[in-house]
């Protein structure tokens, strides 16, 4: 089933005053079927918050077709829907418990205190519950902003940049929750600047650039199949340099390094290494990184 | 209607715990305390003076409060980007500004509540005696402040804090004197221009018909004409505002 269907939008925004137009997004097309964690990747300016903006009801989109579950009302598909902003920002005088109480009760849903606290404790925030929000540091809010995403248990979780402005454990945490709640059936569409943590918890991405949908598939289909090299680590071989029409050796000490640019050559140069007394020490495929693919896709 | 409630209910908690709100308040006590000063110069008219005095202060914070945090109201939402949160979940328009309104009326309230309360033990500490029928002033300010906080309200939909603050301001006193010039235009009996000025009597809100100050305080005699009227032009007025700036806001996208 398709949770998100988006066809042909586009979002022109006009200056107030000299009516100047800007285009957000030209033309985007976007699928998210059910269960999916889908990446959406893009330069700044991209369109990329744009595009969540007007999924979550934001922005009006200027023209196209948007379905969330398939023709439910705004309203009623909003109630399975949860949203974290970029850079979210939230009432500095309310407590992390208040606050999340308070999110509940927009979804008609009445957390308990017991409730609130562990969902606080879901995000790392159990010894902040009566703390104010105002004192939060950036990384906590980020995580609060997490724990309210997911306060009405939607089917459906969008997050603007969620891991922005959090240490590499709460990053790890973050993703370690993501990859949870859609474990437990939630769809989930994320933006992000961070291609590694994209990489490696999405089933799915699509690239934006100024404001088309360049480039969409599962990571596999991005990056193809195809390794960029093969490196082999062996040692005990005598005159190494005679490996060099393989491909770039290092010789170092007592071990050589051999970068072999195509697959085929690879069982040859194993074989002819063993045959002259070597031992292998390792052959490592080194496959194109997604962040080498989309400085790439930009870059054409 | 829940969801009105509890976004009233964050209103008031995030306004409430507010050290702007406090400093108004304690600015307000102070003033208060000052009117002992008036006593040697009021030439036998110290219950009068004190009682006006009074009376003026806790109306005057009352107007500063609602106009002051009622037109940044939605301005602070945006800018502290707390409404992307808001919007993003199933909450209508009609429901978030209403919350809104709300809130800030139950702060209007606990305010006047606690500033007329002040009041009444200032007066009792200078005048010896405490003047029940004082509380028919409150009854009316409450009323006066529900149709200020939805003009507050309407104005921050279209407008920015400073502009929409000023013309709110404008409004209240201007919409207390239409009044007059609907007895003018009566007076002058000129064509064409009696619609011209009435204009302003019948769409302003009439804020006159909140004005019983003088009437309290020389103990006159008020019909329960106007306290059906205080009461039901208040809310009917308001309810309008509501519903426009509700349609205003769902025209709204937050970039």
């Amino acid at each position: 089933m398709k949770i998100l269907d988006i066809k042909s939008l586009v979002k022109i925004y006009r200056s107030p005053f000299l009516m100047k137009k800007s285009i957000g997004i030209d033309g985007l097309d976007l699928e998210i079927e059910e269960g999916e964690i889908y990446g959406l990747l893009g330069p700044n300016g991209a369109g990329k918050t744009t595009t969540l903006k007007i999924i979550t009801g934001l922005l009006q989109p200027t023209s196209g077709e948007i379905k969330l579950f398939g023709n439910l009302g705004p309203l009623e598909a909003r109630n399975k829907l949860g949203f974290l902003p970029e850079n979210p920002s939230f009432y500095p005088n309310l407590t992390g418990e208040e606050l999340l109480r308070f999110y509940a009760k927009l979804y008609n849903k009445n957390l308990s205190k017991k409730e609130a606290k562990e969902k606080l404790a879901m995000v790392g925030l159990e010894n902040n519950i009566n703390k104010r929000i105002g004192a939060y540091s950036k990384g906590m809010i980020q995580r609060i902003g997490f724990a309210q995403s997911i306060i009405g248990d939607p089917d459906f979780i969008v997050l603007d940049e969620p891991l922005s402005g959090l240490d590499p454990l709460g990053r790890r945490e973050i993703k370690d929750l993501i990859v949870e709640v859609n474990g437990k059936g939630k769809t989930v569409l994320f933006s992000s600047h961070i291609l590694s943590d994209v990489e490696a918890i999405c089933s799915r991405v699509g690239i934006i650039i100024d404001g088309k949908m360049k480039q969409i598939g599962t990571i596999r289909d991005i990056l193809g199949r195809e390794t960029k090299y093969i490196e082999i680590e062996f040692e005990e071989v005598k005159e190494p340099e005679k490996f060099k029409k393989y491909g770039e050796i290092k010789i170092e000490a007592s071990t050589n390094f051999l970068r072999i640019e195509s697959e085929k050559t690879r069982n040859k140069v194993v074989k002819e290494i063993i045959n002259k007394g070597g031992k292998i020490i390792s052959v490592i495929p080194v496959k194109r990184t997604l962040e080498e693919h989309f400085i790439n896709t930009i870059n054409e | 209607m829940n969801k009105i409630l509890t976004i009233a209910e964050n209103t008031f908690k995030e306004a409430i715990r507010d050290k702007i709100l406090i400093s108004i308040t304690v600015v307000g006590f102070l003033l208060m305390a000052s009117s002992k000063i008036f006593v040697p110069i009021s030439i036998g008219q110290a219950p009068k003076i004190i009682k006006d005095f009074g009376i003026s202060i806790v109306e005057i914070f009352g107007v500063f409060i609602v106009i002051f945090i009622g037109t940044r109201i939605f301005h602070q939402e945006i800018e502290r980007k707390t409404i992307f949160s808001i919007i993003s979940k199933p909450v209508s328009a009609l429901e978030f500004v209403a919350g809104k309104f709300l809130g800030l009326y139950y702060l209007i309230v606990v305010v006047q509540i606690l500033l007329f309360l002040i009041f009444l033990i200032f007066s009792k500490f200078y005048l010896r005696t405490i003047d029940i029928y004082l509380f028919n002033v409150l009854y009316f300010l409450l009323f006066e402040f529900l149709l200020l906080d939805a003009v507050a309200i309407f104005l921050s939909c279209f407008m920015t804090p400073l502009t929409s603050g000023i013309t709110a301001l404008l409004l209240f006193f201007i919409a207390h004197l239409t009044f007059y010039l609907k007895d003018l235009t009566e007076l002058l009996k000129v064509p064409g221009l009696s619609a011209l000025m009435n204009f302003p009597y019948y769409v302003l809100p009439n804020f006159s018909v909140f004005n019983v100050k003088s009437t309290v305080i020389y103990h006159l005699p008020l019909s329960i004409h106007s306290y059906l009227l205080a009461f039901s032009y208040s809310l009917l007025y308001s309810f309008v505002l509501i519903i426009f700036s509700s349609f205003l806001y769902s025209k709204k996208e937050f970039v």
